[in-house]
């Protein structure tokens, strides 16, 4: 009994000594500079982010990372090549993490806080529990596109950002103004929040969305909402208004423009649509309305 | 907030004095008789996010819990088969608000904690002076906050305030007198109403304790196993048994938080089962399953929807390729499972550990949660073949549902007693055994 307590308590001491996060140590800084030019960022775990244009003192790829000196050795910022090709380019993603493991030895009560500076940005992968992910103004990544949205159809060289948020609890805040604005959010609760300027805005919230899609300060001449989800999603736009609804989430509309259009689905009218899922009408209500401040 | 924490501790220690102080001598009789111990303890862990998500509320903070039980000393066989374990209930308490990082958004999402839970703790290794054990409660918690999806959508671990409430511990106690014990132990407690009520993905925390454990009379020697007189029917009386087992249990889900709906409305689920036991030891069983699964609330999943003529999926032909919408009805959701099983008995209380396939055998089964369950069972023997029991289907730590119900056990002897020439029925069994 005794020698299998002897064990025990040996094991334990050892793994203690092992291990130096019992505090994250003093703040420190690290600089690091990519020269891939990438197109695309995923956001990861809890680095809090502060995307900026890159000038003449900081070239794009410059990264800052402030964390405490036992984190930050953890903590990566890594290139990596994607299967996507948009025109004749090969797009390269900015990987960010967080890989420090065994958290729970030391305090919670600490940030890690990172710039990066960028030159075209094409999307925006947020899988983060960061509490503040800003953005300078993106203007969206130039590339050829066939727009095929129902009877609305054109191709265009247009400048694109497209924003997917899968998982994570984080809240992120995005500037833009570029021509098409597309935000998926496919799992997670984190809160978004667009503004700026678009052309076409697109949202559409799946199954497991359960966070706030805000683009009230989003202002766009057409907005497409498509909700899956059980979440509020709020959508501001000059002319029109498509929205679908196929669950209990709510869609808060603001209207820019003061005229009010009916939807009359057999003569394809554009207006402002207050469209539902016609086989769960039932079950979801009238949950597309407009928004009262 | 150190005041609050001296509060609970105060308050604690003054009900175990109470429950010293206060007692007459026919009290002390009924102390002494069942060797009954109080038990106070302050636990420190953290909160343990099995979901991404729910790492935003990372945060160390108390707990604390009290405990009433008995220290069994052999007055049942099965008591000194499992090393004379600790039995009876825990008042659990913990406010997740109260951490120690000054992260608000814990305590205003999570809110705090009440559980009550009756629980039994094995001795593993050691004697009555120094012995590591492992504890093992089920019971009720409430959760003063759950997931609203507009008011607090980022606790999307809990959909109910009413929760079932599960610890598991590993202890190390050490005796100081004769009538107290110092307790340490590490332990995970669990909150989870099994899907219910989605969503529900369970809030976990990991914590330490110290705590001390008090004899309100002095203990009992601890006896012998004697011989037993009698068995009964589900207890193992050397010989080799195999049993059928028919369970039906009814289960109870909203989905409206996921999926929508009458957030009123609960969907049935209904489980018909099927156990094939050969008992091995004396307190060991193990076999296979077979069961459906009638699940209600299928008819909510994405590209599923319900009007007055019935059900209607929408699927892709696997002979056209193209999709097209199917109208069926509701058996053709039923699902059909096989497993392995494992069963545990001390006296009439069973724990029966399922490991299964969900077998797709038509076009419209439902395996979007995965096509391998868990499953856990409490049964409690009401008569001698009819049992009571609940049980719990996971598909790897994710609740899918939970139900109650009754089942029938058809008991079936295929040992021939060679030394005495003969076979010969056990005592205590029933007539219909006789034909062996």
């Amino acid at each position: 009994m005794k020698k299998a307590l002897a064990a025990v308590l040996l094991a334990c001491i050892s793994v203690i000594c092992s291990c130096n996060k019992f505090t994250i140590g003093n703040e420190t800084v690290a600089v690091q500079d990519i020269t891939v030019p990438f197109q695309v960022i995923e956001f990861h775990d809890d680095v809090n982010v502060r995307l900026l244009h890159c000038d003449a003192n900081h070239p794009a790829g410059h990264i800052q990372i402030k964390a405490g000196e036992h984190l930050i050795n953890d903590i990566s910022a890594e290139i990596q090549k994607t299967n996507e090709i948009v025109g004749h380019d090969t797009l390269y993603k900015l990987i960010i993490q967080n890989n420090n493991s065994g958290n729970f030895l030391h305090t919670y009560d600490y940030s890690i806080e990172m710039t990066v500076y960028y030159d075209t940005l094409y999307s925006l992968v947020f899988n983060s529990n960061a509490k503040n992910i800003v953005t300078d103004t993106l203007r969206g990544f130039y590339y050829p596109t066939h727009f095929t949205q129902d009877t609305l159809e054109w191709d265009s060289l247009a400048p694109n950002l497209l924003i997917e948020l899968d998982g994570g609890s984080g809240d992120f805040n995005v500037l833009t103004n570029c021509y098409r604005v597309t935000t998926k959010f496919l799992h997670g609760t984190s809160c978004i929040t667009t503004k700026g300027s678009a052309t076409i805005a697109s949202t559409f919230a799946d199954y497991d969305c359960h966070g706030i899609i805000d683009s009230r300060e989003l202002e766009s001449h057409i907005h497409y909402v498509t909700s899956y989800g059980t979440n509020t999603i709020y959508a501001k736009t000059f002319s029109l208004l498509k929205a679908s609804n196929y669950n209990i989430g709510r869609i808060y509309y603001v209207k820019y423009d003061k005229k009010t259009y009916d939807y009359i689905p057999d003569e394809g009218d554009w207006g402002w649509i207050t469209h539902h899922c016609p086989e769960k009408k039932e079950l979801i209500g009238d949950n597309i309305k407009p928004l009262v401040e | 907030m150190k005041k609050t924490i001296r509060v609970h501790i105060i308050s604690l220690l003054s009900v175990l004095l109470l429950c010293c102080l206060k007692a007459n001598g026919q009290d002390y009789a009924w102390l002494s008789n069942n060797n009954i111990m109080v038990e106070a303890r302050a636990h420190y862990g953290f909160f343990w996010h099995h979901h991404f998500e729910m790492a935003r509320f990372n945060a160390h903070y108390p707990a604390f819990e009290f405990s009433v039980y008995q220290n069994t000393f052999g007055k049942r066989e099965w008591e000194a088969n499992y090393n004379y374990p600790y039995i009876g209930a825990t008042f659990y308490h913990a406010n997740f608000g109260l951490n120690f990082e000054g992260n608000h958004e814990v305590g205003k999402a999570l809110g705090s904690v009440f559980a009550i839970y009756p629980f039994i703790n094995y001795p593993l290794i050691g004697n009555e002076s120094s012995q590591f054990t492992l504890k093992f409660g089920v019971g009720l918690g409430y959760l003063t906050k759950c997931f609203d999806n507009f008011t607090n959508y980022q606790n999307f671990s809990i959909g109910s305030h009413l929760n079932a409430a599960v610890n598991l511990s590993f202890e190390y106690r050490q005796q100081v007198s004769s009538r107290l014990k110092t307790v340490a132990s590490v332990g995970l407690t669990h909150f989870s109403n099994g899907s219910t009520k989605l969503p529900n993905y369970g809030l976990n925390t990991f914590s330490a304790a110290f705590g001390l454990a008090y004899f309100l009379r002095s203990p009992r020697i601890n006896l012998t196993p004697t011989k037993r007189p009698e068995y009964k029917p589900f207890e193992f009386d050397k010989k080799k048994w195999f049993s059928v087992d028919l369970n039906y249990g009814i289960g109870f889900k909203n989905v409206s938080q996921t999926l929508g709906g009458d957030t009123t409305h609960y969907y049935s689920v209904h489980d018909f089962s099927t156990l094939l036991l050969a008992q091995f030891t004396q307190h060991s069983r193990a076999g296979i399953g077979l069961s459906f699964v009638l699940d209600l609330s299928d008819q909510t999943l994405p590209d599923h929807f319900v009007d007055n003529e019935g059900i209607h999926v929408k699927k892709e032909d696997p002979e056209t390729g193209k999709e097209r919408v199917y109208d069926i009805n509701a058996l053709q959701m039923t699902k059909l499972n096989f497993s392995l099983c494992y069963a545990m008995t001390m006296n009439r209380l069973s724990y029966y550990f399922e490991f299964g396939w969900h077998l797709k055998y038509n076009l419209f089964t439902d395996l979007s949660k995965g096509n391998i369950f868990q499953k856990v069972s409490f049964r409690y023997q009401v008569y001698d073949d009819i049992y009571a029991h609940l049980s719990l289907m996971t598909h790897f730590g994710r609740a899918d549902y939970l139900c109650f119900g009754l089942g029938y056990r058809f008991n079936q002897k295929y040992y021939i007693n060679h030394e005495k020439g003969t076979r010969r029925r056990p005592p205590g069994m029933h007539k219909r055994y006789l034909f062996l």
